[in-house]
């Protein structure tokens, strides 16, 4: 079953499309990013699948009802986490917290405790008090602590130092490991992300350009090094899979966008006969950079669901 | 989940409860300070600037009260993506029941509780409390319906608001179009006419803020998209601005003075007459705890002269202006209905309850307009909105016949106190502006502290019936009097001194009866044609002689006559209330 699956789904504001026909599979159990640069339409995307913004065109469905007709019901199995989330100033943490509790009955008591002690908030103090990592933080808390089954989180570590991201993720991950949990999570900080999800999408300009299990893309992407033997000159048609190509001297430098163990090797044989061939795993920022710059050829989104 | 409500309730409350703290404690200074102003009134001193606190407490309550309901409804927006509850499972029925929660207790039953426990140190009846209580609710209801309505459909109240007086101005314009085309086909159909009454019109009130409450309602219950919302309120508007037009159009315009004799009887109702302690003890304002209580407060005797009187109880429908006198200017006021017509209970009790059972009421008169305000009446008198009968004042006439010279003081004091020429007591009365002025009239009263009689001997100053006269409404051509067949009238002038001696001296044909002989002032003109009574005598030997006369005569108009043509039509019932009544003489009828 999938936690999120969109179809078609379009926003427009006025003469702007913000999200363009997104096809969205989020499978259950995943910890799902959706990677964009800021515009994106990760944003508005979530918000139309939390039914803060009604779709211009196009359906959602978040776990398993039509997300414009998420009620109560479901929302006691959805952890919303956004910066933009009015929080109520003038309450402390602790005041948040005991407003927070009766809206959820599998709320967890020792949860929160564990949690509050382990991202180190005050509950005494007021939110409004509070640096907004921590109420990052206390928002995080406060959709942790009734284990939802989908865990939404938009744009999380923006403008969040090193350390109250690690203590955010930890807790993600920690939580999550204790059941299987959905995380739905939307950023730019592709580092952070990559410590987090199983599955990645990638937006841009509103359109979904790739979605994929992190381990296959970075099984897809790789490094290849060649040192050319002498006499061997560069290729004047490289496989379209090629991206990124670079030289300096003997060496030549690219992005498979589909490397096969055997295959790749073998294919770098015959262009360049007799070179050196290493292929090394890319980190997800460099597959980001490569396919947000448009340099590689993505895999159909729709095909490798 | 009512706990969840609840939950949420608590939640604004801690939010709000500084706001809060200052808004109760604002209502409590306004009771003390309403208390102070009706306790001025009972004993008859100025008020000094205790109206002018009252209005400066009321309108701060009124600024509090927005800011407290804007703050109740954006905690938890409807239309702000940002609101923490929109991601909550919590419904958005469940949401609009919790914030109406919120604002019923902290604006509505707090404040209430406040106001009971000033009622109770008052003694107002149950049926009054819950009347000021429901007075209370409607009029800040409106105000509260306003501000939410403004608060869910913008993100930024001031924008909501702003958006409402568009489509106000929007709504005006329509109107004005309306009434250009109606100036240009219906007679005597006036831009000033429609302005009045749009200014004046409860109706077009209830219908806005009625509208902005369902908006309310809907933001959050229903799909929060405000175009159609705002629509709906476009929408209606202008239903009832075609209302408007239709109305204009259906009412025809009261005919001209028809001096033709009608054949409409006097109903006369003979019951034995309550002594006139009794009688007083009727009037008692239910804050008096007992009769001696309210005499001391009066600072007057009863009449004794006045037991044995036969006393005539008109109901009286006046107004300004008779319709069909084009001549005759129409910037008058009705407050000559409101002295002559006003009963002693209603004179003594319509103050206090205005004031005390609604100080809010009081202050919201700005907003609302405060000629046309819901009056609450004690003793079992109906409430009436003055606004709601069409053109009509209802009132009550006592006038004491047993002694004519009594008639006469009697009579002077409770309908000429304005230009009337002298107090009972003889002394010299002040004569006043033309009743044209007294739009503005309550401070000039007040200044010349002059006092009333009525009939059961309860002094009564016109800083008491000053609360009164700020409800009563000018009528305006458009607001037509039907021309029923079951209107008596009765010509009653009130002359200037130099007027009545000419009528006196029979200069004037257009009076043919005097009650009084020797200071008349008061003039109730029967029709001499009337069939069956001949022309009414000069003058009744004996209260029998004038009951026999008005057993017996047909009454056939009654106006108040000013000398700048002030005229009131009037239906009467006569009640008389003979000491010895013959055995037969209940529900006589003509």
């Amino acid at each position: 079953m999938n936690a999120i699956e969109t179809t078609g789904l379009t926003c427009r504001f006025r003469q702007l499309e913000a999200v363009h026909s997104l096809d969205l599979t989020v499978p259950a159990g995943s910890v799902y990013a959706l990677l964009g640069p800021n515009g994106a339409g990760k944003s508005t995307t979530i918000k139309m699948l939390m039914n803060l913004l009604r779709p211009t065109a196009g359906t959602a469905r978040v776990l398993g009802v039509d997300s414009q007709k998420l009620g109560p019901t479901e929302f006691a199995r959805i952890g919303y986490v956004a910066e933009t989330i009015d929080l109520p100033e003038w309450m402390t943490v602790r005041q948040f917290l005991d407003y927070c509790r009766p809206f959820y009955k599998k709320w967890d008591v020792e949860l929160e405790k564990t949690l509050l002690k382990k991202f180190d908030l005050p509950p005494e103090r007021k939110i409004k008090h509070l640096s907004r990592g921590m109420r990052m933080k206390t928002l995080l808390l406060s959709v942790l602590a009734y284990r939802p089954d989908l865990l939404v989180l938009d744009e999380p570590f923006s403008g969040l130092d090193p350390v109250v991201r690690d203590d955010f993720i930890r807790g993600v991950l920690e939580v999550s490991s204790l059941g299987n949990w959905t995380v739905f999570v939307s950023s730019h900080d592709i580092e952070e992300v990559e410590r987090l999800a199983d599955w990645v999408g990638l937006i841009d300009q509103g359109t979904l350009k790739l979605a994929e299990k992190l381990d296959s893309l970075q099984q897809r992407f790789r490094r290849i090094e060649i040192t050319r033997a002498s006499g061997i000159s560069t290729p004047t048609r490289k496989p379209a899979h090629w991206q990124g190509w670079e030289e300096a001297g003997a060496l030549t430098r690219f992005v498979e966008t589909r490397y096969s163990s055997g295959e790749t090797e073998k294919l770098c044989a015959e262009i360049f006969p007799g070179a050196n061939v290493t292929a090394q795993p890319l980190p997800l920022r460099e597959i980001y950079l490569s396919l947000a710059r448009g340099d590689a050829v993505p895999e159909p989104a729709s095909s490798l669901r | 989940m009512p706990s969840l409500i609840w939950h949420i309730v608590k939640r604004d409350f801690r939010h709000l409860w500084l706001w809060l703290a200052i808004w109760w404690g604002l209502l409590v200074a306004t009771a003390v300070t309403v208390a102070q102003f009706i306790q001025r009134i009972l004993t008859q001193r100025p008020e000094g600037d205790l109206y002018g606190w009252l209005w400066f407490f009321v309108l701060v309550d009124a600024v509090v009260l927005m800011v407290v309901v804007e703050a109740i409804l954006k905690s938890d927006s409807p239309i702000d993506e940002r609101a923490f509850w929109r991601t909550r499972p919590i419904g958005k029925g469940r949401m609009l029941a919790a914030k109406l929660a919120s604002i019923g207790l902290f604006c509505f039953v707090v404040p209430g509780i406040i106001q009971a426990g000033e009622r109770m140190i008052f003694g107002f009846s149950m049926g009054e409390f819950f009347r000021g209580i429901v007075q209370f609710a409607i009029v800040e209801g409106l105000l509260v319906a306003l501000v939410a309505c403004a608060a869910v459909l913008y993100q930024r109240t001031v924008q909501g608001l702003l958006i409402w007086l568009g489509i106000f101005f929007f709504f005006v314009f329509l109107e004005a179009v309306g009434v250009f085309y109606l100036s240009n086909t219906i007679e005597n159909y006036t831009v000033a006419a429609f302005f009045i009454g749009l200014t004046s019109g409860w109706p077009a009130v209830d219908l806005i803020f009625g509208t902005a409450f369902v908006i309310t309602a809907l933001m959050y219950a229903g799909r929060a998209r405000r175009v159609g919302k705002l629509a709906l309120v476009c929408g209606l508007l202008l239903v009832w601005t075609i209302g408007e037009y239709y109305q204009a159009r259906v009412y025809s315009y009261f005919p001209a003075a028809d001096s033709t004799p009608r054949n409409n009887t006097v109903k006369l109702s003979v019951s034995p007459r309550p002594e006139t302690n009794k009688l007083a003890g009727d009037y008692l304002p239910s804050y008096y705890k007992n009769r001696s209580q309210l005499y001391a407060a009066m600072d007057n005797p009863t009449f004794p002269e006045l037991k044995d009187t036969v006393w005539l109880i008109y109901r009286v429908l006046s107004r300004l202006q008779w319709p069909g006198d084009k001549s005759a200017p129409i910037d008058y006021d009705s407050l000559v209905a409101g002295a002559g017509g006003i009963s002693p209970s209603q004179l003594i009790n319509a103050p206090a309850a205005l004031a005390a059972a609604g100080y809010g009421r009081l202050a919201w008169e700005p907003v609302s307009g405060w000629r046309d305000f819901p009056v609450t009446l004690v003793n079992g008198w109906q409430l009436e909105r003055i606004k709601k009968e069409p053109a009509q004042i209802t009132a009550q006439i006592y006038i004491a016949s047993g002694h004519l010279e009594r008639i006469a003081e009697v009579s002077t004091n409770s309908f000429a106190w304005q230009d009337g020429i002298t107090n009972v007591d003889g002394s010299p009365r002040q004569t006043g502006a033309p009743l044209s002025s007294w739009q503005d009239g309550p401070n000039r009263i007040c200044v010349r502290s002059i006092v009333l009689h009525d009939l059961d001997g309860i002094s009564l100053s016109l800083d008491e019936v000053r609360p009164w006269y700020l409800h009563l409404t000018p009528f305006w051509p458009q607001e037509n009097v039907r021309n029923s067949g079951n209107l008596l009238y009765l010509l009653y002038n009130h002359q200037t001194q130099e007027c009545v001696e000419g009528i006196s001296n029979g200069g004037n044909p257009e009076f043919d009866l005097a009650f009084v002989r020797t200071q008349p002032t008061v003039y109730f003109n029967f029709n001499n044609k009337t069939e069956s009574a001949g022309p009414p005598p000069q003058a009744f030997a004996d209260k029998k002689a004038l009951t026999d006369w008005l057993k017996n005569t047909r009454l056939v108009e009654l106006r108040f006559v000013h000398t700048q043509n002030f005229y009131v039509p009037v239906t009467m019932d006569a009640y008389l209330l003979p000491s010895k009544l013959p055995a037969n003489a209940t529900d006589v009828k003509h």
